[in-house]
C-alpha cells in the first residue's frame, strides 16, 4: 500500500470524524427548543433528529464537488485542482483543515457553546490553505461575501423573523385556554424541529461529502467529469448521512442545554415560531444565493422567540458568550488548521500526517475524559440554568444527576 | 478581489422575505386555525363551555391543511433535483 493512499484514507477517516462532531454539534439546533418544553422527550428527539439527518443527506445531493472554492484557491470551477497543486499537498491541506475543524467542534462542545460547524471547517481549511499555499491560496473575496457577511447577516434575520412570528403567535392565541394551546403548539414544534433536522441532513452532510470527493479527486480516484455524470458515489453519500446521523444520535447534550435553557426560557408557542424561522431560513437560503450556517439561523431564532415574547427575559450574558465563540471560529481553528500544516510539512509525507492524526486522537480523548467531570447528558439537561456558576458547569446541572 | 455588496444585500432581502412569509406566516396560520379549533369546540378562555361553532372547526382545518400543504410543497421544491436524479420524479417543470 503506498503512502499516498493510506493518506488519502486517513483524510477520509478524519472527515467522517468531523461529520460526527458536526452531528452532534449541531442536534441543539433543531431540537433543543423541544427538549426544553418537554413536547419530546430528549431520547425521542435525538432518534428523530438522527433519522431525519440520515434522509435529509440523501435528498441533498446536487453535486458538492466545489466545497472549497468559496474559501481557497485550489479547485477550478469544475472542481479539478488547479494545476501547479501538487496532489499529497492538497490533502495535507485538507486534512489539516479538517483537524482544525474537529478540534474546534469539541472545545466549544465541551464548553457548550453552539458555534458553526461549518465555520469550523472553513476556518480549519483557510489556515492550512494559508500555511500551504501562502496568501494567493486564499479566495479573500469569496471568504468576505460568502461567509463573513452572510454570518453577521443571518442571527439578524433569523431573529427577526422568529420574533414576528412569536409575536403573532401569541397574540392569536392569547384567548385559547392554556391547555389547549400548550397541545397545539406542542404538536407544531415537533413538526417544525423535524424540519430543521431534515434541512440540516441536506446542508451539513453535504459538506463533508465535497470534502472527501476532493481527497478523491486530488488523489486520482475520481473524476469530476464523472461526478457531473453520475453525481457522488453512493457509499459517500451513505457514510457521510450514517456519521452525521450517529453524531446527532448521540447528542450534544451541552449545547442542547445552553439552547434551550441557557438563552430564554422557551414555552412551546416560542419554542415552535423559533423552530418555523430556523426551517424557512435554512431551507430558502440556499437557493437564494446565500448559503447560511444552521447554528447562527437556530441560534438567531431562538433570541428572536424571547425578543417577541411580551415579558420574557432574555440572558444577554449566554447570547454574548455566543457572539465572541463565533468570532473567533475561524481564527481558532484557522490557526489549529496552519499548526497541523505546520507539523506535517516538517515531519514530511505519511509520518507527518501519522503525527498529527495521533495528536488529535489525544486531544479529543482529553476533552472527552474532561467532558466526564460534569457531565451532561439526557438525564440532567433540562436541569434549572444557574447563571452565577457561569450556566453550563452549574452546581444544580451537577445536582439533578 | 472583487465583493458585490448589492447582490449580497439583494440575497439578504429575498432570505428576509421568503424567512417572513413562510417562518412566521405558517406559525400565525397555524395559530389561528388553533384559535378557531378552540372556537369550534366551544371551550372559551381558561376552558369554559360556550356554544359550539362547526364551522370554526372547518376553518381550523382548513387552515391546518394549508400550512401542512405548503411544507409539503416547499420540502419537495428544494429537494426537486434529487428527486429527479434519483427517482426520475419530474417536479415543478425541472
Amino acid at each position: 500500500m503506498s503512502g499516498e493512499l493510506l493518506i488519502l484514507i486517513l483524510v477520509i477517516v478524519t472527515a467522517i470524524a468531523f461529520d460526527f462532531t458536526n452531528g452532534f454539534h449541531d442536534t441543539g439546533n433543531a431540537m433543543a427548543t423541544s427538549i426544553a418544553t418537554g413536547a419530546l422527550k430528549p431520547k425521542a428527539a435525538v432518534t428523530i433528529s438522527a433519522v431525519l439527518n440520515l434522509v435529509g443527506a440523501f435528498l441533498s445531493v446536487e453535486v458538492a464537488a466545489t466545497i472549497t472554492k468559496d474559501v481557497l484557491r485550489i479547485q477550478t470551477d469544475s472542481g479539478d485542482l488547479v494545476a501547479g497543486l501538487n496532489p499529497q499537498t492538497a490533502m495535507m491541506i485538507i486534512f489539516a483543515g479538517l483537524v482544525g475543524g474537529i478540534l474546534w467542534n469539541l472545545l466549544t462542545w465541551l464548553l457548550g457553546l453552539p458555534s458553526s460547524s461549518s465555520h469550523a471547517l472553513f476556518g480549519g481549511l483557510i489556515g492550512a490553505g494559508l500555511a500551504g499555499i501562502g496568501f494567493s491560496g486564499v479566495n479573500w473575496g469569496g471568504i468576505i461575501s460568502k461567509i463573513i457577511v452572510p454570518a453577521f447577516l443571518s442571527p439578524v434575520i433569523a431573529c427577526a423573523i422568529a420574533a414576528i412570528g412569536t409575536w403573532c403567535v401569541y397574540r392569536l392565541t392569547r384567548r385559547v385556554a392554556s391547555k389547549r394551546r400548550e397541545t397545539g403548539f406542542r404538536w407544531g414544534q415537533i413538526g417544525t424541529a423535524s424540519l430543521v433536522s431534515l434541512a440540516h441532513g441536506t446542508g451539513d452532510a453535504q459538506k463533508t461529502m465535497g470534502v472527501i470527493a476532493l481527497a478523491l479527486i486530488a488523489h486520482g480516484s475520481l473524476t469530476t467529469a464523472g461526478i457531473e455524470e453520475n453525481g457522488l458515489p453512493v457509499w459517500i453519500i451513505f457514510v457521510c448521512g450514517l456519521a452525521i446521523a450517529l453524531g446527532t444520535y448521540l447528542g450534544g447534550w451541552r449545547i442542547i442545554r445552553t439552547l434551550g435553557k441557557g438563552l430564554v426560557e422557551i414555552d412551546s408557542p416560542q419554542g415552535m415560531a423559533a423552530e418555523a424561522s430556523s426551517a424557512a431560513i435554512i431551507l430558502t437560503s440556499s437557493s437564494m444565493g446565500m448559503a447560511l450556517s444552521t447554528t447562527h439561523v437556530a441560534t438567531g431564532s431562538i433570541l428572536g422567540s424571547g425578543v417577541g415574547r411580551p415579558g420574557a427575559a432574555v440572558r444577554w450574558g449566554v447570547a454574548g458568550r455566543m457572539a465572541s465563540a463565533w468570532l473567533i471560529t475561524i481564527p481558532a481553528a484557522g490557526s489549529v488548521g496552519a499548526l497541523c500544516f505546520f507539523l506535517e510539512h516538517l515531519i514530511g509525507g505519511l509520518p507527518g500526517a501519522l503525527v498529527v492524526f495521533g495528536l488529535l486522537v489525544a486531544a479529543a480523548t482529553y476533552m472527552y475524559v474532561h467532558s466526564r467531570r460534569q457531565k451532561v447528558d439526557a438525564s440532567n439537561v433540562n436541569a434549572d440554568w444557574d447563571e452565577g456558576a457561569s450556566g453550563q458547569r452549574s452546581d444544580s446541572a451537577a445536582a439533578a444527576k | 478581489m472583487s465583493i458585490d455588496f448589492i447582490e449580497i444585500g439583494l440575497a439578504a432581502v429575498r432570505v428576509l422575505g421568503l424567512g417572513l412569509l413562510f417562518g412566521a406566516g405558517l406559525p400565525a396560520l397555524f395559530a389561528l386555525g388553533m384559535k378557531l379549533h378552540a372556537v369550534g369546540a366551544g371551550t372559551g378562555e381558561d376552558g369554559a363551555a360556550v356554544r359550539r361553532n362547526p364551522f370554526a372547526t372547518a376553518g381550523a382545518y382548513a387552515l391546518y391543511a394549508i400550512v401542512v400543504g405548503a411544507v409539503i410543497v416547499g420540502v419537495l421544491f428544494v429537494t426537486r433535483h434529487t428527486l429527479q436524479h434519483y427517482f426520475g420524479l419530474t417536479l415543478f417543470g425541472v
